[in-house]
């Protein structure tokens, strides 16, 4: 049995289908990059893993149990699925301890001093043990997103999601997070990427799965699907990618 | 007109100048912008002896505006800056004496009825007196009408299907109390609740019933301000907090309220001001409070300016509490503008 399960997952929006029956299974200690033209669908089925957004139809199952079960503690299974955003989304109001801090103390019960002694661990894993009193807004993008990822892990998720965690960085500091997240693969956490880095994809992933129109066309291993695809889709799709940036997939210049 | 436009602008002439074989390119005439104009026709209305001057700055910086635009420009904005002042210089001489004129005519009549000095000195210690109990009204229905306010936001805004038909009953209440007068509430409230015999209610003086009618009048309204403020924190906070774990009464609490107070003081304020206003209302139903003492002692001692007195005592509070919400948005704006 897969960690995470999804089974025949329908999302519309407004009528709009974004997701059409899409099955995936997510294996503990795996690392599973999407990647799709834009508007596949990899944020909203992201979403849905986090139990963000209300499902049309299908089941996610985290652990075997069916997140939106009626009997389930949905709260309680969202809590071992952590999510990182595009654009951080941390807390302006508070400073940067009070952010990783919130969740450990009023979801776990956590005291106040155990749960800065976890921060300033995360905090010093990512590398910014000397920011924990500034405000989020006097942080650079990048050391923003790494302060989203400790605040994640500080509920000690076991599947942790990131939504193109360096879409919004200038490229001289995409480097920083890249590393921080290859670390974390390096620990065995289980991570599902969406991404355009398709040579970071081929660097850390386990597994790529190539989404089109809200379903997965094909998945393997990185070095199969980015240099052999066998769908026109995804040769079509590498194809603008690369033509777009060159050396993108095979990592060049 | 700021200084960088005023650059910008010689810039612009300046560089129209610049292609040496010019003639194909007519050079840009500098005109005196309608708004310019404008100002210098109120100027020259308001306050001749500097309004003439400034309008006629106006005038030759437009006949220089062919030959020099550099200094038509200087000239234009000058003067266009002098017609300004006067215009202000006049308009405040006109009202100073529309004022005086008012106080003055038919022998001082007005200021004889409103502006009695000795009336005035007699009455204010009653009407101050009554004044306390404005006061008190408006502090005790606001703690109420914060509490209401904001658990009818929560109640308002909370999510799920199953909780369409509460959000559909507060946003009933909010507006049918929103849409009344706030004098019908308070009428409806002391003599219909007073004659009902409704157990709890029935043996409350009548300053809790009013307190009862503003805060059902008020709490609508500061309701409809809390929620615009949550509503105005973007979505992507209760996504973070919610990913957490936090539940969605704590995503209120902790991660969205604190946020939109800022965003609220402002016209919470406002309301503020209307309430402290509107306690005079229990005029109409006996209480003492500073209007009606004013009404009384206006009977009694024949003179209006009883009613100056409790003008006053209003302007006191509700002026530095106007100040203070133009101060707020202010910030709030300057803040907003700061951090892009
Ligand atoms: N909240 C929403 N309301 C309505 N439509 C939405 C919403 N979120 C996403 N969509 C639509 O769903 C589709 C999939 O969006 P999604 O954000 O999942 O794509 P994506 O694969 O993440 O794209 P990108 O690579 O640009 O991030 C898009 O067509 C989008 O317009
Ligand atoms: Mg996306």
């Amino acid at each position: 049995m897969a960690y995470v399960e999804i089974r025949d997952l329908y999302k519309s929006y407004g009528g709009t289908p974004v997701l059409t029956g899409l099955t995936l299974d997510i294996e503990e200690h795996e690392v599973v990059c999407l990647i799709g033209p834009s508007g596949c669908g990899k944020s909203t089925l992201l979403r849905c893993l986090n139990a963000l957004e209300p499902i049309d139809g299908g089941r996610v199952l985290v652990e075997g149990q069916d997140i939106w079960a009626d009997d389930g503690d949905t709260d309680q299974l969202r809590m071992r699925v952590g999510i990182v955003f595009q654009q951080y989304n941390l807390f302006p109001h508070m400073n940067v301890l009070d952010n990783i801090t919130l969740a450990p103390r009023r979801v776990l019960g956590m005291r106040r001093r155990e749960a800065e002694a976890v921060a300033r661990e995360l905090l010093a894993r990512v590398r910014l043990e000397d920011k924990a009193a500034e405000h989020p807004d006097r942080l650079s993008g990048g050391q923003q997103q790494r302060i989203a990822i400790a605040r994640a892990l500080a509920m000690q998720p076991r599947v942790l999601l990131l939504d193109e965690v360096t879409s919004a960085l200038d490229p001289e500091i995409v480097g920083e997070v890249l590393e921080l997240i290859g670390e974390l693969a390096a620990d065995g956490m289980t991570l599902v990427l969406a991404t355009h880095e398709m040579s970071f994809a081929r660097d850390v992933a386990d597994r790529v799965v190539f989404l089109s129109a809200g379903n997965v066309v094909e998945q393997g291993p990185p070095e199969r699907i980015l240099t052999a695809p066998e769908d026109e889709r995804t040769r079509q799709f590498l194809h603008r990618v690369l033509a777009a940036r060159p050396g993108a997939v095979t990592g060049g210049p | 007109m700021s200084g960088v436009e005023e650059r910008s602008e010689m810039l612009t002439e300046r560089t129209d100048r610049k292609p040496p074989g010019a003639g194909e390119r007519p050079r840009l005439a500098v005109r005196v912008k309608p708004a310019q104009m404008a100002a210098g026709v109120a100027a020259v209305l308001a306050f001749p002896p500097l309004g003439l001057v400034a309008a006629w700055g106006l005038f030759r910086a437009h006949r220089l505006g062919r030959t020099d635009p550099s200094a038509a420009i200087k000239l234009r904005n000058k003067s266009a800056r002098l017609a300004m002042h006067s215009f202000g210089i006049g308009a405040t001489i006109y009202a100073l004496l529309f004022v005086y004129a008012l106080l003055a005519t038919n022998d001082y009549a007005v200021s004889r009825a409103f502006l009695d000095l000795e009336v005035l000195k007699n009455t204010l210690p009653m009407v101050l007196d009554g004044f306390v109990l404005n006061i008190q009204l408006f502090l005790t229905a606001e703690v109420f009408i914060l509490l209401c306010g904001t658990l009818l936001a929560m109640l308002r805004t909370l999510p799920g299907r199953p909780a369409a038909l509460i959000r559909w009953l507060t946003a009933a209440y909010i507006d049918v109390f929103r849409g009344l007068p706030s004098i019908v509430v308070i009428l409806i409230v002391v003599y219909g609740l007073k004659r009902t015999n409704l157990p709890l209610v029935n043996d409350l003086s009548d300053f809790w019933y009013v307190v009862i009618a503003l805060t059902l009048h008020y709490s609508a309204y500061t309701a409809e301000v809390i929620k615009g403020g949550t509503e105005a924190v973007h979505w992507s906070q209760t996504a973070a907090s919610r990913s957490l774990g936090l539940s969605h009464g704590q995503t209120m609490r902790f991660v969205i309220l604190p946020q939109a107070m800022r965003n609220m003081f402002a016209p919470l304020l406002n309301y503020f001001i209307g309430l402290q206003k509107d306690t005079s209302l229990v005029t109409v139903i006996g209480l003492l409070d500073a209007v009606n003492q004013a009404n009384i002692q206006a009977i009694n001692q024949s003179s209006l300016s009883a009613f100056t007195a409790a003008a006053l005592c209003f302007l006191a509070i509700t002026i530095p509490l106007t100040r203070l919400a133009d101060y707020l948005s202010v910030r709030r704006r300057r803040r907003e503008l700061a951090r892009g």
